[in-house]
């Protein structure tokens, strides 16, 4: 290796090496408030559940109130008012809350061993958290249970048959629904947006489509059947949705989509040879050529 | 020669160069002579932890031994890039194992591997509802540590810190860990 070659390397080994010390670690940049919100979300949970067993046979007793700093290292459990008494300041994790959403006080938790013992002391069992946190979560499952309507399905012409090679014109109605729902207890408003249509023409051919269509003159949606035959259209929408526990500002998404189907009346694909003929179809009697 | 160039160059470097990364590897699984009791519990980086066997059954200091082996895999899988353990743990929704994950597997993708001290110094669990939800926390120390690539050049050193970890664990038939939090403990506290 020539001196050239070794200060190059050298150079590299140079600007590859941040230098030590800088005060990042391999944990920086990997830290999120997860566990805050599934520490509040279960804490929140037990709580609820408690509430359901009757007070003089509980185990155990749930209260969110402060944590509150009395002395370096020295801290208690504040009052459910969200106080601290004088001189203790209100300590611990406040974090930041979507616009109007409530800040959540850390949960605390005492416990006895039977409903005949004392109780313990307190214990902080949570960091707190916010609001919207603490709501229970509207899954996919749950959404795909509700009952969305049906898609509109509009089909143009509409008369029982179409043509072969003409448009066979289709679109649906867009609009979001509003629906009410009930989640351990707590009213919920559910809107539900169709996002996606896919229709079947029932000859082997679908489409998928963000676009709703419009009717005719101003279709973009349709289709052109190859055959005569005997066919009908399904039309799938796919929902996507969000929703907002009542007391909450905060509207969430739904992790999930579901779907919905409408399928029209069978209809006949026809195929027409136009003639020419001697008189008017319209007239009457109806010539004998028509 | 390397070596004097680089620590005239810049100064303050650590003399962490010198030494041939590749040992750290090579030698860990070999009988090693005796290490010298240290007053941490230091661990080589390159040898799994074991299961503590108080991760076997649910409970508070189940919860925190399972905190305390999940986070004791975090050096093992960057020096090693074997994810089995960690992965067996991790829930798939837990952001902080996701991520670690995802690192692990770039680095070791194009051959580096980082080693360091890390050490874990005092734990706790708590039962929230039994057999179900726990929650614990470890302290750790997280030293210096240095990437190589694979040649075995240093390539980054990250910087030691103390960390207070926190973890959102369930039990169902083992443990998983749901989250993490990490707080940087100040060193006045």
């Amino acid at each position: 290796m020539n001196v050239g070659a070794a200060f190059a390397l050298l150079a590299m080994l140079l600007t590859a090496v941040s230098p030590p010390g800088d005060g990042s670690t391999r944990f920086e940049g990997k830290g999120t408030d997860q566990n805050f919100r599934i520490g509040a979300a279960r804490a929140e949970d037990l709580a609820r559940r408690n509430v359901a067993v009757p007070p003089e046979l509980r185990l155990f007793s749930y209260q969110r109130a402060p944590l509150c700093r009395e002395a370096a290292g020295m801290w208690t459990m504040g009052s459910s008012d969200g106080t601290c008494p004088p001189p203790a300041d209100v300590a611990g994790v406040l974090q930041d809350c979507a616009d109007g959403d409530a800040i959540v006080l850390p949960m605390w938790r005492q416990a006895r061993v039977t409903p005949a013992s004392p109780w313990g002391p307190w214990e902080q069992i949570d960091a707190g958290g916010c609001g919207v946190d603490l709501l229970p979560e509207l899954t996919e499952a749950d959404f795909r249970l509700l009952p969305l309507p049906a898609p509109v399905l509009h089909l143009q012409p509409d008369r029982g048959w179409v043509l072969v090679n003409i448009e066979t014109i289709v679109f649906t109605d867009p609009t979001p629904v509003t629906l009410r729902t009930d989640l351990l207890g707590y009213g919920v408003t559910v809107e539900a947006t169709p996002v996606r249509w896919t229709y079947d023409f029932g000859d082997g051919h679908d489409l998928t489509t963000v676009d709703p269509g419009r009717p005719y003159p101003d279709h973009d949606v349709f289709h052109e059947y190859e055959q005569p035959g005997t066919a009908a259209i399904t039309l799938t929408a796919q929902w996507a949705g969000r929703y907002q526990v009542d007391g909450s500002p905060v509207w969430r998404d739904i992790d999930g989509t579901a779907l919905t189907t409408a399928t029209s009346e069978p209809f006949t694909v026809e195929e027409r040879t136009s003639r020419l003929v001697g008189d008017l179809c319209t007239d009457r009697p109806k010539p004998p050529d028509c | 020669m390397l070596a004097v160039v680089l620590g005239g160059c810049t100064g303050s470097a650590q003399p962490a160069p010198t030494t041939p990364p590749a040992a750290a590897t090579s030698v860990a699984p070999s009988p090693t002579p005796t290490p010298t009791p240290t007053p941490t519990p230091s661990v080589d980086v390159a040898v799994p932890p074991v299961r503590p066997e108080a991760m076997a059954t649910p409970g508070a200091d189940g919860a925190a031994a399972a905190a305390s082996y999940f986070i004791s895999l975090y050096p093992y899988v960057y020096a090693t890039g074997d994810l089995t353990e960690w992965r067996l743990l991790s829930d798939p929704a837990c952001e902080f194992c996701a991520m670690v994950d995802g690192e692990v597997e770039d680095l070791h993708g194009r051959g580096h591997r980082v080693v360091g001290p890390f050490a874990v110094l005092s734990t706790s669990g708590r039962e929230l509802e039994a057999s179900r939800w726990y929650s614990a926390e470890a302290v750790v120390d997280i030293g210096e540590s240095s990437e190589f690539d694979r040649q075995g050049h240093l390539v980054k050193t990250d910087g030691a810190g103390t960390y207070r970890t926190t973890y959102s664990l369930t039990w169902n038939e083992g443990w998983r860990v749901d989250a993490v939090g990490l707080e940087p403990v100040s060193s006045g506290s």
